[in-house]
């Protein structure tokens, strides 16, 4: 029996007058693999931003174990935002990789992924730099614990921001287009690096345009348009059956690029 | 006429005095408008407008009236609203404040320069605000707050100078007191464009120093010297 880690209900965000979530409700099991696919400006970064409140929904909720991230409920059903200090505590049980790397460009790789644990999480300083140099093993970059981003190639970037993601620990990844602002070569590094996490357990939340990631690595794949889940499916079944017109249509642009 | 050394040196102890002073009321409204900005500038990016709105009102009218005005607020309203000013007070608030306003716009715009995925990063591994403040904004906004701070801080040593209309006895008074005792007018020019270019530059060369210990700044440097290895 699995159960869910996250739970998503009518969520609902609003930026002024462009309403961009449009009542999402999803699950997600502890060791799930999920992939949220769409075309851009559909939500799905928007959504993922939710799950850990960079993004304050505007209606509906996000439930980690069971418990609403951001919000603290009255008797009543009215709600309030949560402390600052609860909201931190939930966002560090969440791992979160962005397209654009995010290293703190003043910092090595070894100190971005030393940073929280030691600031956050109240590690020492030789525990925190143990950890990092088992996660850049595990990346594959030991070679790089004192490069500055700067002097790094962006797979190499994504690789270090991934073992920052990990330094805490999370129980579940999530991962905002990960390889879309690498060259074309330097995406299977990225990808591998994830897809071995994936083998190990990880729970992961992964918006990408990659349908070979996706349909190797994902358990589901979750197709959003204009705000709103249209479709989900398991990989063979989305890629081979897919039922709603708009996954078709989408589908078929994706299958005609030119690589 | 010829041009008499002798003026300046006969005179010296007036300059002096006035130096001394204009450094110490310049160093007194520096350390405090430095440590008053930071405050301001943060009050921009609250999501409570009791923060945001003060500050913004503050800003405006600072940056909107002459400073002269300001300073004849605070040294003649301010008492017949019951805050004693005496014109060294009066002196120090008015250029602490005027340079608080400008150095908190300073702040403020290289505090947007951070990219906000600096920031995204820091909060989604559970960094609280202050911590992403102090540990990955400050730091990184260095290089684009020194360069502005620095033309402030010279802007400021200039600005004081209006301090003497209230009789703070700084190195504008000192000037005026010896060509109304010497009448050696072109002596007592120079002597004072010397003195206020002496303090300036002691400034810039400071900031200057600082500068080149920035993140931006090294970053730059590295990036220079690696294109002109590229270039060999």
């Amino acid at each position: 029996m699995t159960r869910s880690i996250i739970r998503v209900r009518n969520l609902h965000k609003r930026f002024g007058e462009s309403h961009v979530l449009k009542g999402i409700d999803l699950d997600v099991e502890a060791g799930e693999k999920v992939c949220i696919m769409g075309p851009s400006g559909s939500g799905k970064s928007t959504l993922l931003r939710c799950l850990n409140f960079l993004e304050e929904p505007s209606d509906g909720m996000v439930f980690l174990d069971d418990r609403p991230v951001g919000f603290i409920e009255n008797a009543h059903g009215k709600r309030r935002r949560d402390t600052e200090a609860n909201i931190n505590r939930m966002r560090a049980r969440m791992g979160m990789v962005f397209q654009s790397f995010n290293l703190w460009t003043h910092m090595t790789a070894a100190a971005n992924i030393v940073e929280a644990p030691i600031h956050v999480g109240g590690l020492s300083r030789q525990a925190a730099h143990e950890k990092a140099l088992k996660l850049l093993k595990l990346v594959g970059l030991e070679d790089k614990k004192d490069a500055y981003p700067a002097k790094l190639s962006g797979g190499q970037q994504q690789r270090i921001a991934i073992a920052r993601a990990l330094a805490m620990d999370p129980e579940i990844m999530l991962f905002d287009e990960p390889t879309s602002a690498l060259d074309p070569e330097l995406v299977g590094e990225v990808l591998a690096v994830m897809s071995e996490l994936a083998r190990g357990g990880m729970t992961m939340i992964v918006v990408t345009h990659d349908m070979g990631f996706a349909s190797a690595v994902a358990d589901r794949i979750v197709f959003m348009d204009h705000g709103q889940i249209v479709e989900e499916a398991p990989p063979s079944t989305f890629f081979q059956q897919p039922k709603n017109d708009r996954t078709i249509q989408f589908l078929a642009k994706m299958k005609s690029r030119p690589f | 006429m010829p041009f008499s050394f002798s003026v300046i040196v006969e005179a010296w102890p007036t300059f002096q005095a006035g130096l001394i002073t204009t450094a110490i009321f310049c160093c007194a409204a520096s350390v405090l408008g430095l440590l008053l900005a930071v405050p301001i500038a943060l009050a921009h990016f609250s999501r409570s407008w009791a923060a945001r709105v003060p500050a913004a009102v503050l800003v405006e009218i600072v940056r909107d009236t002459p400073f002269l005005v300001q300073v004849f607020v605070i040294y003649f309203v301010l008492p017949v609203v019951g805050v004693p000013m005496s014109s060294t007070a009066a002196g120090i608030l008015a250029l602490t404040i005027h340079g608080a306003v400008y150095f908190s716009e300073s702040m403020r715009g290289a505090i947007l320069s951070v990219p906000k995925g600096q920031v995204d990063a820091a909060r989604a591994s559970g960094m609280s605000y202050p911590l992403t403040m102090r540990r990955i904004v400050f730091p990184q906004m260095m290089g684009y707050v020194l360069p502005p701070i620095s033309n402030q801080l010279v802007g400021l040593i200039k600005d004081s100078a209006v301090l003497s209309i209230i009789s703070v006895p700084e190195l504008s008074m000192a000037f005026q007191n010896v060509l109304g005792t010497t009448f050696a007018a072109p002596e007592a020019f120079v002597a004072v464009a010397v003195l206020y270019w002496l303090l300036t530059s002691a400034v810039t060369l400071m900031m200057s120093r600082l500068e080149r210990l920035t993140p931006t700044h090294r970053s730059a440097q590295e990036m220079t010297s690696l294109l002109a290895k590229a270039d060999r």
